[in-house]
């Protein structure tokens, strides 16, 4: 398979090939191309001679120096082509071809030799005994299935390894030889006009403006307006009028035009029917469709040298005279001339002139002028199919750009690596100097900041940001300048997209700042930001920030956005949206089957140590049978073996509580009085209560008689859990005068508990809610764990902050309805 | 004090120097066997008709089962309709402590569920009292 999507081939082929009118170099330029394509190591090209009689070489690359020696002719039309030949009638597999319109694969030179018209001339010089490995001919047809010639690739070569032609080689091969005739017979009828008059010389320089203005990727209505100009000029047209299929309606519409035809440009247009509805003689007037349409429909030109030929075919209607022609200024048709455009075998539109003029006469519309203007339909035609398949391209580069995404997030699933390759596929899209992604701080949703830039914004991740504010605080034409949000911001906050063609629409936003500029384009540089597109990233209703593109370039120029780059951009937004909640969802799951993980690990770890604990303990307790039985048993001894069995108990009771704390939770939720489960788990809880009387703790309840609800929908056993947890924990970390303060506060969103003590507060080096995570010598470190764990079944939230030299330990509670 | 001593228990472990420790503790009390597998205890089950059995959950290398099932298997069979040992006591000691593994020993019958690891004196104390039973009710049916 060659390394080339078809797309690509058919992008180098058009560039190489359309707008070439001379076929010395036209030759050249295909072989090369054909070695690059398909990295074979030989390639010719033959063609049938102008009067069609004899197929000569005309251009090949690769082969020996003798081989350039071939017969020349190699093949004669004329000759006799039998399917069984004896060796004198054989016409070697290029003449076959040729003869034949037949194209011929081989991938082994014992295949080759076994075709019947096979004749190796040159064949065993190439490789030796290996002769060709690789072989693909085809005929070149035109639209008539005239042959003009043979294209011929052989010896594939990767890496300096023969390889076999695949199916796909063949396929692109195809077209681009079905490209090729079609090119070489245009550039060929050019050289025909040539011949016929001087004065086309003009023509052909003009048409070659036209497909040479396809390489420079330009919108597809500039290209037309261009065809349309050059048309009228070269056949000195009052008018000339492009007509394109509107596929979704199947009509045509006028889409380009010069002379009196401008003023209908998107508003004049034809229905399209099949061509078996088409009455071949109208009865009626409801019959006809219209000229320009039975073009369309029939793919026949037609050509009237004056008004009268023009009024006698039988579907002419003069649809649009009454606004071409207006009344009282005794204009009229003076001659017509339309051809179909055709792209491959579908007919994509129509183009016209009328009222040919010399000077200030009008004249009629000669066979000649056919001949130029059927030329130059086909090259239009090529042109407009171009676009298409650039267009097509572009899609192929978004899907691309979609199958990166999606991949980088099967691959990894991790934030980092998906948001890299979301702007490194949003800058190489549009060729844009920077891409970035903003993106709403999940633990500070007022806060957008850089997640991820490419480009001049790379060095502004994580510093970069804007205060985002509700949307119904936004001005929407603030007077004041710091009443401005900044674009990225009014994004996030409107959730609204924004495209700007250049710096002054960018700076006409009525919440532009530029806060950044200084940082991106450095001061007399003379940089600046020359195109815009901002997106925002959004889930159903929720935006989770903004995806921005800038100074998108073409062939090392600026050039701005367009809609059809902003509905690009917008698919990859969405994507990009979609893809960070469902990674920043699978995060959270993965935490969550972190917990079960530990969880099943933990109760295998359990049942792994109960085993070897109950063999100490047993063991332990017989040695200590045996030695009182002989009387040997020591004060010391019993001490020890005492000693075994505590340590036993406590390894047990350690695996039990791991074993407890990554147990996944249900909680069974019910209505309590947040009262008596503070009580229970703090000021009646039994085993605090003697140490609160010994150590003289002060405690203290507030804010219950504030509340307007003291009932809380909870699993009461939960949160009772917790505040003891965090009770434990302070009555570990005070001293003398030690004081703990339980506070309760009904907030927005629901319920908030505090634990406050005066202990000097925790170290905040630890990540205090992880597992396992402890300073103190008891413990593993899992009481502030199943606080968490706890209030996370409830969907709430706890956090720390160090308060009054000491800690405070804030439990939110969601209200559940 | 009664005399349990002419009483067998089967001791169903797959942890050979745990077994071996069951049996040194229960010496004292009454003759016991040791199978290491299913295959083994249904041998030893039918070869020495145990009047205890007790039982590990979790057999490793069982034959039969899967070894975190090979108990309750075991078990199962032990407590089936046409099964002469319905009536067999049994007492679970077992590295496995979920509460629903113990409701479903407990739902079949078990005299006993113990969560390794179990103090001495709680085994014998188990052993004994069900010997002790199985002596009464051969007391009672000697007597009618």
């Amino acid at each position: 398979m060659t390394s080339y999507s078809i797309s690509q081939v058919l992008g180098k082929i058009s560039k190489a090939v359309v707008g070439v009118f001379s076929i010395s170099d036209l030759q050249e330029r295909v072989v090369d191309l054909c070695q690059d394509i398909f990295e074979a190591r030989d390639c010719s090209l033959f063609l049938f001679d102008e009067n069609r009689q004899e197929l000569r070489l005309v251009a090949a690359r690769g082969y020996s120096a003798k081989f350039l020696d071939y017969p020349d002719p190699i093949f004669e039309s004329h000759q006799q082509v039998v399917e069984k030949p004896a060796d004198d009638e054989k016409v070697g597999i290029t003449g076959w071809i040729a003869a034949t319109g037949r194209s011929f694969m081989s991938n082994s030179f014992k295949e080759l030799k076994e075709h019947p018209h096979w004749r190796g001339v040159f064949d065993e010089d190439r490789l030796g005994s290996k002769g060709v490995h690789s072989f693909y001919g085809v005929p070149l047809k035109v639209a008539d299935d005239e042959i003009i010639g043979v294209l011929k690739i052989e010896n594939k070569r990767v890496e300096g390894r023969g390889q076999p032609f695949t199916d796909d080689d063949a396929h692109i091969f195809d077209i681009l030889a079905a490209y090729i005739a079609t090119t070489i017979a245009n550039a060929r009828r050019v050289g025909e006009i040539k011949r016929q008059s001087k004065q086309l010389q003009t023509i052909t320089d003009a048409l070659q403006q036209v497909v040479s203005s396809l390489s420079e990727e330009l919108p597809m209505q500039h290209l037309l307006d261009e065809i349309v100009e050059t048309t009228a000029t070269v056949l000195g047209a009052e008018a000339c009028v492009l007509f394109l299929k509107d596929d979704q309606r199947d009509v045509l519409v006028e889409r380009a035009g010069v002379g009196y035809v401008a003023q209908l440009i998107g508003k004049a247009e034809y229905a399209l029917i099949p061509r078996e509805e088409l009455a071949e003689k109208p009865a009626t007037d409801d019959e006809k469709v219209g000229l320009t349409a039975w073009i369309a429909i029939t793919g026949n030109p037609f050509l009237a040298r004056n008004n009268a030929e023009l009024q006698k075919h039988p579907h002419w209607r003069g649809k649009y005279d009454p606004e071409h022609y207006p009344e009282g200024q005794g204009k009229r048709c003076q001659s017509f001339l339309g051809v179909p455009l055709l792209v491959a075998d579908e007919i994509v539109g129509v183009l016209k002139v009328e009222n040919k003029k010399v000077g200030d006469s009008y004249v009629p519309l000669t066979d000649q002028d056919r001949l130029v203007f059927e030329v130059l339909a086909r090259s239009i035609a090529i042109a407009i199919g171009q676009i298409r398949k650039q267009r097509v391209q572009r899609e192929q580069a978004v899907t691309d750009a979609m199958y990166r995404v999606s991949e980088a997030l099967a691959g990894r699933l991790e934030t980092e690596p998906l948001l890299q390759e979301i702007v490194k596929v949003g800058k190489e899209i549009f060729n844009a100097e920077a891409c970035v992604i903003f993106l709403v701080d999940p633990a500070d949703p007022d806060r957008l900041v850089e997640t991820k830039g490419e480009g001049y914004v790379k060095h502004l991740e994580g510093i970069a940001e804007y205060h985002l504010i509700p949307p119904d605080a936004l001005i929407e034409q603030p007077e004041q300048p710091e009443d401005r949000v900044g674009l990225t911001a009014w994004i996030a906050i409107t959730g609204q997209p924004f495209l700007a063609r250049n710096n002054a629409e960018l700076r006409d936003h009525p919440h532009w700042r530029g806060r950044y500029d200084p940082e991106h384009y450095q001061a007399g540089s003379g940089k600046q930001c020359n195109s815009f597109l901002g997106l925002p990233l959004r889930v159903g209703d929720e935006i989770l920030g903004v995806l921005k593109v800038e100074n998108k370039q073409d062939a090392g120029e600026y050039v701005p956005f367009d809609e059809r780059d902003q509905q690009l951009f917008q698919l990859l937004a969405n994507s990009a949206a979609i893809t960070i909640r469902n990674t920043r969802d699978f995060q959270k799951l993965q935490e969550t089957q972190q917990l079960a993980s530990i969880g099943r690990s933990a109760a295998a770890m359990a049942h792994h140590m109960r085993t070897p604990l109950q063999e100490i303990r047993i063991t332990a307790e017989l040695l200590l049978e045996d030695l009182e039985e002989r009387k040997h048993a020591s004060a010391k001894d019993r001490e020890d073996i005492a000693d075994i069995l505590g340590a036993v108990e406590r390894m047990n009771d350690a695996v039990e509580r791991v074993r407890e704390a990554a147990k996944p939770l249900g909680p069974k939720l019910d209505l309590y009085d947040i009262g008596e489960i503070i009580r229970n788990s703090f000021t009646d809880n039994n085993s605090f209560a003697k140490q609160f009387q010994e150590r003289a703790i002060s405690t203290q309840v507030v804010g219950l008689e504030n509340l307007k609800t003291s009932v809380i929908r909870c699993d009461r056993n939960l949160i009772e859990e917790a505040i003891s947890n965090l009770i434990n924990n302070s009555l570990e970390a005070i001293g003398a005068n030690g004081r703990i303060i339980v506070s309760v506060l009904e907030t927005q969103e629901g319920l908030c508990i505090e634990v406050q003590d005066n202990g000097g507060g925790a170290d905040t080096n630890l990540t205090l809610f992880e597992p396992f995570n402890t300073n103190k010598e008891e413990g593993l470190g899992l009481g502030l764990f199943i606080v968490r764990r706890n209030i996370e079944a409830h969907g709430g939230v706890v956090s720390y902050e160090e308060k009054d030299k000491g800690a405070c330990f804030r439990i939110e509670l969601p209200q559940h309805e | 004090m009664s005399d349990v001593q002419k009483y067998r228990a089967l001791i169903v472990e797959d942890k050979k120097r745990v077994a071996e420790k069951f049996q040194r503790a229960l010496k004292s009390i009454c003759e016991s066997m040791i199978a290491r597998d299913s295959t083994q205890a249904f041998e030893q089950i039918d070869d020495f008709a145990p009047h205890v059995i007790l039982l590990d959950l979790v057999l490793e290398g069982d034959r039969e089962y899967q070894a975190w099932e090979a108990g309750m298997r075991i078990l199962e069979r032990l407590r089936k309709q046409d099964s002469i040992y319905q009536d067999t006591p049994v007492i679970i000691v077992t590295g496995r402590i979920e509460r629903e593994i113990e409701d479903r020993c407990r739902g079949l019958g078990v005299t006993e569920f113990f969560r390794k690891p179990i103090p001495l004196q709680t085994l014998r104390q188990a052993v004994k009292e069900s010997l002790q039973k199985q002596q009464q009710t051969d007391a009672d049916q000697n007597t009618k």
